[in-house]
């Protein structure tokens, strides 16, 4: 096996984002009190990926020896979370400055009142979250969710998602002040590394029974070459497997964790969490699921199946009973993953598998738009309040005093229910119509009567806003950061809600243009010959 | 830009602009409302001699007028495509006229001035787009389109039980509007656009028996289709017995909100069987066309019948809505070219008149602030020209000779009763019914002891008559000649009648 340089061209927008992440590391120990400079080499960092990330689009690919893949759909997957990254370190700033200005006085005094202690060094005060640190786990995390998303090997999905998760226990428990934070970080800690085990237990159960396996298109082969004859051990793995996966996606029956951490951690890590590693998690399940073990449809098929119907139902009937936004949001994201997860089960048959990946890229790209302005907004609004805190009963009357930033939460409610002209009503529709084009058309029954109990609470927080009457006035400040933010989410929502055309046939040629990379060396545990050779 | 496309958009912008003027200036507001309706007014108006009288539309592409059509989502074989025949014709006319007068009409809303112009603009351009689109998607997305502003209009600038009534509105017609999109969805995938082969949302091609394929074959589901359809647009119109979100709705919006609901949004319930259910599904209408004939007639009796124990003035107005919409269902269930052309001109007609009357009931209610009709007595001391007026709108209700009303009502009849004669006959009673409720009103408002509270009340002003004698001109007019409008449909209904009545019934 030989290293190719132009492999790096796989990973380049790792290689930046990791750059960038320790880049701002350095920064906060050289430049003290520069929250700006942080954010803005965050920000334009993330430009940078970006560009990288179209700079690398080339013939499909591998890299690594069949380790990832370099294509369009890593591509355009790459692109989204560098884009939810950027939202999200543009909308933290005057998060964590709030948080600075917030801090309950008590722990800043106590800290005072140590005479040894240095002059603070750090940016962001005694109290509040050191800036550079939160940003460079942003990346890190966006880091693992690029690595996940364009994983063709366990090895390196395994890589992908500890790096992801282990960033984000960190950021969801960044607030060690507030003991819903710590609350949050402990539970998915917990949870999560028990959905490692699950997902490593299904990965050495699927090594052993495809002959050392560990690259998706071998383990596709050697699982069509097992034919009938494929282990009981073969479909437990797949199974654990799916169990580690849907556990990242927040689907029913593993999604109890995420309304609590989603409610204690930050919301721009909210925000980042409830789109970021779903979109990076759904697409490692399209090549798991919908590429490699298409064989086995029959088997996870029916159980996806029921996760599916199982997860948009109760997300969305829990999510009216919600009286916190964030905790709202936090249901309805899980009944997203529900719709999105029709897309898995379609690109299961081979003839939709393009259009149903197709269908989720796109889907994906609105839901990020309007679930982060959504979190956004919360955040404006959470800020007007004295006590920070994240109630619907806020929004009453909020139409009366901001117009224009209700209008735009009410744009994105109503792109959320999926109506029409809005980017979410396009999503629901190519993801709807891949369904039935599977022949999945009880399940797309079981979604759109969904999306009808959806609208009630989606059109509650409309409902506050604009027909009922303030209780006391609020004074939403918003910053041109935040505003910029707003901006970007409410003009692409309309964007992709009139004139879709473009991003599908983007989304389109993403998901066609998609590798399947194998192993130019392939090592044959039964062969000891070969075992030694490689050890060398 | 073609016109229909200015027709349709240039109210969007204006919605646009009116986002963006400054708030504290209410009259800008109105008086830009105004430039941009009268503009859509100007253009629907200057259409007029240009439209061809003599040709057909309906499922023909050659013989649609201003056609305009591009690529609009390809990935889907989507396109804006829009374009007017004679049934669609006088409904933009109608739309565009009423959203014209309903500005002024909106002159006592103080309260978020800028966002009610804005939706109001908003949903003008739904209600355009939706008669003109021939493309079902386009068209599912212009109903769409319509659904929020109307949703906000009464829930944000409607009476105490706004809230309840806006929400009541919304989920009935939503879940109309998933019905519809369920059955776009199994067109688009059985119908082949005959040169591509591949599947389509153009209604025309949809209407072209020959590209039918797939379940679209099966009787059965052709019966499903029609259902589906039928929901969706009964609950539109509405029909007995989802009928009852539209007295709600009538009585918590505002005067200019319920003018559109009543004079265009109803419509749309039976514009759409025409231009959707009726040439798609020629074989299930055919063989259910008695069904649309029992439901017309019951809505014109239950309809009448509720109207005359309203104790509310706009309640009252709402029921003979739902009666006057019976006429239209039973005259395009008889699938003659009098039956549909006398429907589809009594739905502009009902247009006119029910617009008049929530005028007229906004125009009580700014000065009395009830709508009780017990609660008024002697008006006609008090307010002589609103009595004139009232009265040429409420004649025109009744289908007196001479007023629009009569030639629409008279046309739906002649034409039904060859087809269903027991059902006509029974539907002809609700017309004594009508007069009955219409007459007692005037005569309780109008007649006997002034109520003292009302002796000085303040007459019609300039301005309410300015959004009336229009609408009445219009009315009187067209009952005496009604060729002008009479005369841009009968080519295509009759062709629409024809193209069902010539299909064998399932």
């Amino acid at each position: 096996m030989t290293f190719n340089p132009s492999d790096l061209w796989a990973v380049a927008p790792e290689m930046v984002v990791l750059a960038v992440a320790l880049a701002v590391i350095l920064i906060e120990l050289l430049a003290t009190r520069r929250e700006g400079v942080l954010q803005g080499v965050a920000a334009v960092g993330l430009l940078a990926v970006m560009a990288v990330a179209v700079w690398s689009l080339g013939r499909p690919t591998g890299a690594f020896n069949g380790m990832v893949a370099r294509d369009g759909l890593t591509v355009f997957v790459k692109l989204l979370l560098a884009g939810v990254a950027l939202l999200a370190v543009l909308m933290s700033r005057d998060y964590l400055m709030g948080l600075d200005k917030s801090a309950p006085t008590g722990v800043r005094e106590e800290v005072k009142g140590n005479p040894p202690l240095p002059p603070p060094a750090i940016a962001g005060g005694e109290a509040g979250v050191r800036h550079g640190e939160y940003y460079a786990l942003l990346l890190l995390a966006t880091c693992g969710m690029m690595v996940l998303a364009s994983a063709t090997n366990l090895v390196t999905l395994f890589l992908g998602i500890e790096t992801m998760s282990l960033a984000l226990y960190v950021l969801a428990g960044i607030r060690p002040e507030r003991p819903r934070s710590g609350e949050a970080a402990l539970k998915y800690f917990l949870l999560g590394a028990f959905s490692t085990g699950f997902l490593l237990y299904g990965m050495a159960l699927i090594y052993g029974t495809t002959g050392g396996q560990t690259n998706l298109s071998m383990i596709s082969k050697a699982v069509a070459d097992l034919g009938d004859g494929a282990p009981v051990m073969l479909f437990a793995g797949v199974g654990l497997l799916m169990v580690g996966l849907l556990f990242k996606v927040a689907a029913v029956p593993f999604h109890f964790w995420s309304p609590d951490v989603y409610q204690g951690a930050p919301t721009p890590v909210t925000a980042f969490m409830s789109v970021g590693p779903k979109a990076a998690a759904l697409m490692a399940f399209i090549r798991l699921f919908g590429w490699a073990l298409p064989d086995l449809a029959d088997v996870w098929g029916p159980a996806l199946w029921m996760v599916a119907a199982a997860t948009m139902t109760i997300g969305n009937i829990v999510a009216i009973a919600q009286r916190d936004i964030k905790r709202m949001l936090a249901y309805s994201s899980i009944a997203h993953a529900g719709y999105l997860l029709i897309g898995v089960l379609a690109a299961g048959s081979p003839g939709v598998r393009s259009a149903a990946t197709a269908s989720m890229l796109f889907y994906l790209v609105a839901y990020f738009l309007m679930n982060i302005g959504a979190f956004t907004i919360a955040i404006l609004v959470s800020r007007a309040r004295p006590d920070g805190d994240y109630q619907i009963d806020d929004y009453q009357g909020l139409g009366a005093s901001h117009p224009y930033l209700s209008a735009a939460m009410a744009l994105f409610m109503i792109s959320l229910a999926g109506i029409p002209p809005t980017a979410g009503f396009f999503g629901k529709l190519y993801l709807f119509s891949a369904g039935v084009n599977a022949g999945l058309v009880t399940l797309v029954v079981i979604a759109v009567l969904n999306s009808v109990i959806s609208v009630y609470y989606y059109l509650r927080i409309v409902v506050y806003m604009l027909m009922r009457p303030q209780p006391s006035p609020v004074e939403v400040r918003i910053s041109p950061a935040m505003t910029a933010v707003v901006l970007v989410c409410v003009v692409g929502v309309i964007k992709f809600g009139v004139l879709p055309g473009s991003m599908m046939d983007w989304a389109r040629s993403g998901a066609e243009n998609m590798a399947q990379p194998t192993p130019q060396v392939v090592v044959d545990v039964n062969d000891p010959s070969q075992i030694r050779q490689s050890d060398r | 830009m073609g016109s229909l496309t200015l027709l349709t958009f240039i109210p969007a912008a204006g919605a646009a602009i009116v986002a963006l003027l400054p708030r504290d200036n209410p009259k800008l507001v109105r008086w830009f409302s105004i430039l941009v309706t009268g503009i859509v007014l100007a253009i629907a108006v200057s259409l007029y001699p240009q439209f061809d009288r003599g040709i057909v539309g309906i499922d023909q592409e050659a013989t649609f007028q201003f056609v305009e059509k591009g690529a609009w989502i390809p990935a889907f074989n989507i396109n804006y495509f829009v374009g007017v025949d004679g049934l669609s014709f006088p409904m933009v006319l109608l739309t565009a006229l009423l959203c014209f007068l309903c500005i002024p009409a909106s002159w006592g809303i103080t309260k978020g001035v800028k966002g009610y112009h804005a939706l109001f603009l908003l949903l003008e351009t739904g209600m355009i787009g939706v008669f003109v689109a021939l493309d079902f998607f386009l068209f599912y997305v212009f109903w769409e389109i319509m659904l929020l502003p109307m949703y906000f209009l009464i829930g944000i600038w409607g009476g105490p039980r706004r809230v309840y009534a806006a929400i009541k509105f919304f989920i009935y017609t939503l879940i109309g509007s998933l019905l519809m999109l369920i059955v776009m969805l199994v067109f688009y995938f059985n119908v082949r656009d005959p040169v591509t082969g591949a599947n389509t949302f153009n209604m025309l091609h949809m209407m072209s028996q020959a590209n039918h394929g797939g379940i679209m074959s099966l009787n059965h589901v052709r019966v499903l289709l029609f259902f589906g359809l039928y929901i969706c647009f009964a609950i539109k119109v509405p029909v007995f017995p989802f009928h009852t979100w539209l007295p709600d709705a009538h009585v918590e919006a505002p005067t200019a909100v319920s003018v559109i609901l009543a004079g265009i949004l109803l419509k749309m319930g039976t514009y759409g069987l025409l231009r959707i259910s009726y040439p798609i599904l020629p074989d299930a209408t055919h063989s259910f066309a008695w069904f649309l004939a029992v439901m017309g007639m019951i809505n014109i009796i239950y309809g009448a019948f509720c109207a005359m124990a309203q104790k509310d003035l706009k309640k009252l107005v709402a029921y003979s809505s739902i009666s006057h919409m019976g006429f239209v269902m039973l005259g395009m269930s008889a699938l003659t070219d009098a039956g549909i052309n006398g429907a589809v001109f009594q739905m502009f007609n009902h247009g006119t008149i029910t617009a008049m009357l929530f005028l007229l009931v906004g125009v009580i209610y700014d000065r009395a602030h009830h709508r009780e009709i017990d609660g008024f007595g002697g008006l006609a001391n008090v307010m002589p020209r609103y009595l004139g007026i009232t009265s040429v709108a409420f004649f025109a209700g009744m289908g007196l000779p001479g007023l629009s009303g009569f030639i629409s009502e008279a046309m739906c009849f002649i034409g039904a009763f060859p087809v269903w004669r027991t059902l006509t006959i029974i539907s002809i009673g609700g017309i004594v019914i009508t007069a009955a409720y219409l007459l007692w009103t005037i005569q309780r408002m109008f007649f006997g002891e002034t109520n003292p509270k009302y002796a000085d009340l303040p007459e019609i002003n300039g301005r309410e008559l300015f959004t009336l004698l229009p609408l009445a001109a219009i009315v009187i007019f067209l009952g005496i000649w009604p060729h002008p409008i009479l005369g841009l449909m009968n080519t295509s209904l009759s062709y629409l009648g024809e193209l069902v009545r010539s299909v064998a019934p399932l």
